[in-house]
């Protein structure tokens, strides 16, 4: 059922598709292919726009993250710098059993000291040999048992060792202060009057040096940088203290196991843009962290600017379209409505619309043009056909007067040598009312009344003629004598009637004239109580002259049927039935119009 | 004519369709969301008092579109110079005012006959049963637990309870050590002071000496630095026991100068008070993340409270 109305809502919009002016078909087309191609440039100059910014974000996070691992590079060489120091230049030169090293040691820790909290050399069993600053060692606190210390126990001279971040806790504070630091240590030979023994050199870093370097770039923005060691534990992160509470969550873990370059992850559900860059000698890695939104930046307000340019773009586009459509396309519709009026039979070539560019004007002018050759043809063709019927009426009319005519006369003559006066005069009356009927003035078209009249008149006189051989009972329902017909079509039946059939009986003959309507049709009966026409004959009675073979004129007959065709359609004319012995009926159809419809319109023939 | 209104109506809509839009450009932060505005007004005469808290919060608004702003009210302003502070806060468009009130009483009285609980919360100081949204340790449990552990410290005869801030937050904690103490080989000796320094001193000095009791839990700062600038003797067996946020308390403990030490993880009281805003007004779920610490001195360097006691502030 479903597909059914999905085919019948698609014819629907098919057909109505159809019914579409050339102004709209223009307007869509035009306003579609702009929008869809605006739409495209559009997209493609945002989506550009969106990679390009979300590129260049990241190289600056990018470059954020080379400096600040330069600083810390740098931090961490210094520091690595001071242990040396204090090795090589101090320490390696020393006999511990003479010498002490704790001015040298209070001097680089001097240089240094906003780097450092503390140096400190310490002996393989944990005993303190020097410190700078100068303080006491806490009470119960075992330099062995601290992790940086047994950590770096067994490494080798050159390797240094860097701690996790941590509070220092050896040395007694007279301010309450603690101090959080990553221990730089290694292990140092120590010289006891030539007696190699084992040591660590302690440089207590500066937490809060490191700190600095990230506080800054975590200043502004959405993104933060933080430093894992490789393990993944956080040695710096700004929210550190929060993690370590469980009250938030980092990904370093797995950050730990990116290699330097950018990354995009997803992270508690928000993408985001990591840059991981591996700083030398500690193998710690910075890790910066930008939310994926924030690398395009001002994206909403940049997206409804789109969105403003857009509308306002679709807006011209749309009235543009509508206007150039319309200044193209009114000319061809006012052309169009001018050809309606023509298609409504107004052939007046006057009301053809001449504008526009200069192929509709010359289309107008053509049409216009056709539409005065179209009407003067049609002019040319009814006066054509209404001439050639009128020659063929009269011409078929002027065969059947003749005989008729000087056969009446001489009729008159007898009666008037035979001193029968009133006889002649009704006869002439008759054959006045004859041709006066005939004549009717010009017109081919009579009404019914007039007909039977003139055959009434005609009867009168061959029943004088025929001294009342037979007799003639006319019958026509009154209700069909107002309506039209041709003229002289009843009294060439009758004349037939007369002639053929009862003209030579003995016994009275009987013509029968009826006239009746049916089924919405008029029928003119003249029927004669005759010989009947053989089979063979009948057949050819309504040929036209030459190709009936009998005797007798025959013209009447094809002269009636053809003048009826000829006005009215095919469907009208005569029929003629026969029966031998019996009689024979001549059967007219006529249609039935009515003498005032008839002359209310010129062209009622021929419908 | 059809035709016509069509287009007449296409033409209004796409006007509208544009002004809608360029007030949404110049609106667009409105749109994108302010920030939301926190501020919090705490009681004392330095702000660094109070920077952990203050760690806390900005650490909860860091990333999240929300401006963090301290205030303090001096001590002798009194509760006024905290409404004061409130109410021009209120006034400036804070969204949230939290406040470490020194006068918890009067302002919570205040706070509810004005109408302001939706606008203005506790953090810190008072009764964390008095309003669901204010982000205050509990009290009572800490004193309690802190019974428990004097007890199975093996702690036993007579503690001197001293106080120099009859507040609420002491109050509760001394019915919490009162609950655990109960029924056990510890006795409690109350004590509400109010005299100087020097005169606390000399007192707490007679109370160590006259035998009497085997011990002192000091619930305020000042009361605990008077006990520690006598040098008790730890070995003496006279045990102190201390209630105190402080780094200074941190280094008795450290020092061994007191037997433990409770305190408060303000860090965390911060992030959450700013987190419960972010969460647009509700409180975030905060099990399992405590309040309070009740540490000895061995616990000082674990890694479990070495970041709670030394936040990574300079």
């Amino acid at each position: 059922m479903k597909l059914f109305d999905f085919q019948n809502q698609f014819h629907r919009l098919r057909r109505a598709s159809k019914r579409r002016s050339i102004q709209l078909v223009i307007s869509i087309s035009f306003t579609l292919v702009a929008i869809i191609s605006m739409s495209f440039m559009a997209m493609a100059f945002y989506t550009n726009y969106i990679n390009t910014s979300r590129q260049n974000a990241i190289d600056n996070d990018e470059k954020i993250v080379e400096q600040i691992s330069w600083n810390l590079n740098s931090y961490l060489r210094n520091m690595m710098g001071v242990s040396n120091s204090m090795y090589y230049s101090v320490i390696k030169n020393l006999d511990l059993t003479s010498d002490s090293m704790t001015k040298e040691m209070d001097i680089l820790y001097e240089a240094n000291k906003d780097d450092l909290i503390s140096i400190a050399c310490i002996s393989q069993d944990g005993a303190l040999i020097s410190a700078a600053p100068i303080a006491t060692r806490k009470n119960g606190v075992d330099f062995t048992e601290q992790s940086w210390f047994s950590d770096t126990e067994e490494e080798k001279v050159e390797n240094f060792h860097f701690s996790a971040p941590h509070v220092q806790n050896m040395f007694e504070s007279d301010n309450y202060r603690y101090y959080w630091v990553v221990s730089l240590t290694r292990s140092i030979d120590l010289n006891y009057m030539g007696y190699i023994r084992r040591g660590i050199l302690l440089v207590d870093m500066n937490y809060s040096a490191i700190e600095q370097m990230f506080m800054k770039a975590n200043e502004s923005g959405e993104g933060y940088v933080y430093l894992i060691d490789s393990n993944g534990e956080i040695i710096y992160h700004p929210a550190q203290k929060a993690i370590y509470s469980g009250l938030a969550n980092e990904n370093n873990i797995v950050a730990s196991g990116y290699d330097d370059g950018n990354y995009i992850e997803t992270f508690e559900g928000n993408e985001r843009a990591v840059i991981v860059k591996t700083v030398g000698y500690t193998g710690w890695k910075i890790v910066s962290v930008t939310p994926v939104k924030e690398l395009i930046g001002e994206s909403f307000q940049l997206r409804v600017f789109m969105l403003i340019i857009l509308t306002i773009t679709i807006f011209m586009i749309l009235f543009g379209n509508l206007f150039i459509a319309r200044v193209v396309t009114d000319p061809i519709k006012k052309l169009e409505d001018s050809i309606g009026v023509i298609d409504a039979g107004m052939l007046d070539e006057d009301v053809i619309f001449i504008g526009g560019t200069h192929e509709i004007r010359h289309l107008g002018r053509t049409i216009k043009s056709l539409v005065v050759q179209m009407r003067t043809m049609m002019e040319e063709s009814v006066a054509e056909q209404k001439e050639k019927r009128k020659s063929e009426l009269n011409a078929l009319q002027a065969q059947i007067n003749p005989h008729f005519l000087y056969n009446t006369l001489d009729s008159v003559v007898w009666m008037i040598e035979s001193e029968k006066y009133p006889e002649a005069i009704s006869m002439i009356t008759s054959l006045a009312s004859l041709f006066r009927i005939s004549l009717s003035k010009g017109n081919n078209i009579i009404t019914i009344r007039d007909e039977i009249t003139h055959a009434k008149n005609y009867l009168a006189i061959q029943k004088v003629r025929y001294k009342n051989k037979f007799e003639a009972n006319i019958d026509v329902d009154p209700a069909i004598e107002d309506c039209i017909t041709i003229k002289l079509i009843i009294q060439p039946l009758i004349e037939n009637a007369i002639y053929h059939a009862v003209g030579d009986l003995y016994d009275e003959g009987v013509i029968d004239i009826k006239g009746y309507e049916k089924d919405g049709d008029i029928y003119i009966e003249v029927k004669d109580n005759g010989m009947g026409i053989p089979p063979e004959k009948l057949k050819d009675l309504l040929k036209e002259k030459g190709k009936s073979q009998g005797k007798g004129s025959g013209i009447g007959l094809w002269n009636i049927n053809q003048r009826i065709n000829l006005y009215f359609k095919e469907d009208y004319g005569l029929k003629i039935e026969s029966e031998l012995d019996v009689g024979t009926t001549a059967i007219i159809h006529l249609p039935k119009i009515s003498y005032q419809e008839y002359m209310g319109g010129d062209g009622n023939e021929k419908k | 004519m059809r035709r016509n209104r069509f287009f007449i109506g296409m033409f209004l809509v796409l006007i509208l369709l544009i002004i809608v839009e360029f007030y949404v450009y110049a609106n667009s932060s409105v749109f994108e969301g302010e920030d939301e505005r926190i501020s919090f007004v705490v009681t004392g005469d330095n702000l660094d008092d109070w920077e952990t808290l203050k760690s806390g919060a900005e650490t909860a608004a860091l990333d999240n579109k929300c401006q963090v702003t301290f205030l303090n009210s001096p001590v002798s302003a009194g509760v006024e110079g905290e409404i004061e502070l409130i109410n021009r806060q209120i006034y400036e468009g804070a969204e949230y005012v939290y406040v470490a009130s020194g006068y918890y009483d009067e302002l919570y009285e205040y706070i509810k006959e004005q109408g302001l609980k939706s606008k203005v919360r506790f953090v810190k100081n008072g009764s964390c049963g008095d309003d669901k949204y204010s982000i205050i340790a509990d009290d009572y449990s800490m004193g309690k637990d802190y019974g428990k552990y004097i007890i199975d410290d093996g702690f036993s005869g007579s503690l001197y309870v001293m106080y120099s801030s009859d507040s609420v937050n002491n109050l509760n904690f001394i019915k919490g050590l009162e609950e655990a103490v109960d029924g056990s080989d510890v006795y409690l000796k109350r004590e509400y002071v109010t005299m100087d320094d020097s005169s606390l001193i000399n007192h707490i000095y007679n109370i160590y000496k006259s035998g009497l009791y085997n011990g002192m839990i000091l619930l305020d700062a000042n009361v605990l630095d008077c006990a520690m600038s006598l040098g008790v003797d730890q070995k003496s067996g006279f045990a102190i026991y201390g209630v105190d946020d402080r780094q200074a308390a941190v280094y008795y403990l450290d020092s061994g100068s007191i037997q433990a030490l409770a305190c408060k993880d303000d860090y965390t009281i911060g992030y959450l008070a700013v987190k419960a805003v972010l969460n647009n007004g509700d409180k975030v779920s905060d099990e399992g993340v405590p309040l309070y610490y009740i540490i000895n001195k061995e616990q000082i360097y674990s890694e479990e409270y070495e970041k709670i006691l030394f936040p990574f502030v300079k």
